[in-house]
């Protein structure tokens, strides 16, 4: 059963640096799971893209979102509580993705009932790897119970 | 136990010099408060002599260590005042049995005048209440005089700390993102480009990726260090045997088999057990980073009982420590040895001291019986005696009875 027999997952990511947008754009086109990524920048768009309302009307609903916590705007806390308080989208996993290893942070990050926590490491191997444990996690966790 | 005979006598008619009194100090000393004034090098520049007074005995130690970017250093010292005040009418003036408490100053360009009052209450009293029916006569009276003055850069040194931990606080995690986009790209270069690269570009790239991963391990002891001045201190009873077992299990995950890591008997004491956590992983993790090429590596904790509180000692058989850079050792990102030599940012001593110093304590650098390093501080105990209830070794410095 190999990864490529599954349909391309969809991915939201939540981003506002184009740097760090790229370099998790290259580090999915390295991973094993064939994916669609798409890429909002700010916290309003995520929940527009999540409900599907214009201009996202067209839009695949996501199997996972990559979220930043520090956005401008609606942050990715303020985006987290409303996702997660919406029966229509509390089913997405979210991972937080974000430069900061604080606890509150992390601690506030579960109270809103994110379904992982990644604080972005410094090496893109190590960028890489993360990348692979959120396939795992998406391969367990998100796909399997569907089938 | 009072006897006034034996007591000193005490200036009380003479005003005090408009900062620090040595009256002061020795009505302290009189309470039972021993004060002692530490340096950089853990040079004592201040002692209140309360060990020496025979009919006080001390019922609180406290150690203050001048640094030099501390312009005062304020601590809060209670004073029993059932029986230790009953004899001494200053002490007594307006206040029933019980406890009491005196915020002392220390002004570190001048420590050997030693301790100057800030505020001082009585137990159940607000301040103003207490300092009003106390402000008489005396050392204490003139120290009022300053109250209002010295509340005021209490205040403003209290907001000034707080704004440097947050400043350390949003510098180390703020700068993390543009680091990690460095290291990044240039990964991701070597990476996809690789090819077109020769060994020299190869070689750049590696240096690059190091300087900045010892960039985010900087940022990162400076974030610790910092969360030890905004986060609190918690207070619970902590059990230092524990502490040190684990701390030598995640070392030994590691990779240092090879440390011996001795600790028998070690007490309960009150503390924030993540703090002291950290504190006992720096100091054994340090015996090992500076294990001697000779020797196997051993390193020995100690505790015994010195009312009020625990001394502890974290003696290891390393390559030691020259008096003369004990001072820098302390400082952050203070090191001795290059990277090269041994890993680690120098963050490591000044998260220790600090941790020690949330504690109510100091940290001192000592030659070991073994041959490295030892490191002494005191930590209170998780049940802190009842006043009266001192145990083995209130009136003397000795050993008391290792739990």
């Amino acid at each position: 059963m190999t990864a490529e027999a599954w349909a391309p997952v969809q991915i939201l990511l939540v981003e506002d640096s184009p740097a760090d947008i790229e370099l998790t754009t290259e580090a999915l086109a390295e991973a094993r799971v064939a994916n669609d990524l798409h890429v909002v920048t700010d916290g309003d768009a995520a929940l527009a893209y999540l409900r599907r309302e214009p201009p996202y009307a067209e839009e695949p609903r996501p199997d996972l979102v990559l979220l930043d916590l520090n956005l401008p705007g609606k942050d990715g806390r303020a985006v987290l509580a409303e996702a997660k308080a919406d029966p229509e989208l509390a089913s997405i996993p979210i991972v937080v993705l974000t430069t900061s290893a604080a606890e509150a942070d992390i601690l506030r990050s579960y109270e809103l009932h994110a379904n992982s926590y990644i604080t972005k490491p410094v090496r893109f191997d190590d960028f890489l790897r993360t990348v692979q444990s959120l396939e795992d996690f998406w391969l367990t966790v998100v796909k399997l119970p569907r089938r | 136990m009072d006897d006034p005979s034996t007591e000193p006598s005490l200036g009380i008619a003479e005003p005090a010099a408009p900062h620090g009194d040595r009256e002061l100090g020795a009505l302290l000393a009189r309470a039972g408060l021993h004060v002692r004034v530490l340096d950089g090098h853990g040079e004592e520049r201040y002692d209140n002599g309360a060990l020496l007074v025979p009919a006080a005995g001390a019922r609180e130690s406290r150690e203050i260590r001048v640094r030099d970017r501390e312009a005062h250093h304020h601590l809060l010292l209670e004073l029993p005042l059932a029986d230790e005040g009953g004899s001494d009418p200053q002490l007594r003036q307006g206040r029933g049995p019980g406890q009491g408490h005196v915020e002392v100053a220390v002004d570190v360009t001048d420590a050997a005048r030693g301790p100057t009052t800030v505020a001082s209450a009585a137990g159940g009293r607000s301040e103003q209440a207490a300092s009003g029916e106390l402000g008489e006569a005396g050392p204490l009276a003139n120290a009022h005089a300053e109250l209002a003055d010295l509340t005021a850069d209490n205040v403003a040194l209290r907001r000034s700390n707080r704004d440097l931990s947050e400043f350390a606080y949003i510098v180390s995690h703020d700068l993390a993102a543009p680091l990690r986009v460095i290291s990044g790209y240039v990964q991701l270069l070597s990476r996809r480009y690789g090819d077109a690269l020769d060994e020299r570009a190869e070689r750049w790239i590696d240096w690059t990726v190091d300087g900045v991963e010892r960039m985010e391990e900087l940022l990162a002891g400076l974030l610790t260090y910092s969360r030890l001045d905004s986060d609190g201190v918690e207070h619970r009873p902590v059990d230092l045997g524990v502490l040190v077992a684990d701390a030598t299990a995640a070392l030994t995950r590691e990779g240092a088999e090879a440390l011996e890591v001795r600790g028998e008997g070690l007490p309960l004491v009150d503390g924030d057990p993540s703090q002291l956590g950290q504190l006992f992983a720096n100091l054994l993790s340090n015996a090992w980073k500076f294990r001697h090429p000779d020797r196997d590596p051993v390193v020995e904790v100690s505790a015994w009982w010195q009312a009020p509180r625990w001394r502890l000692a974290v003696a290891d058989n390393g390559i030691g420590i020259p008096a003369e850079h004990r001072a820098r050792v302390l400082r952050m990102f203070g090191r001795l040895h290059t990277r090269e030599e041994v890993a680690g940012t120098g963050v490591g001593l000044a998260i220790a001291q600090r941790v020690v110093e949330r504690h109510g304590g100091a940290l001192t650098l000592h030659d070991s019986d073994l041959g490295g390093t030892e490191l002494r501080f005191d930590l209170p105990p998780a049940h802190a005696p009842t006043s009266g209830g001192t145990e083995a070794g209130s009136d003397e410095l000795g050993e008391g009875e290792p739990r």
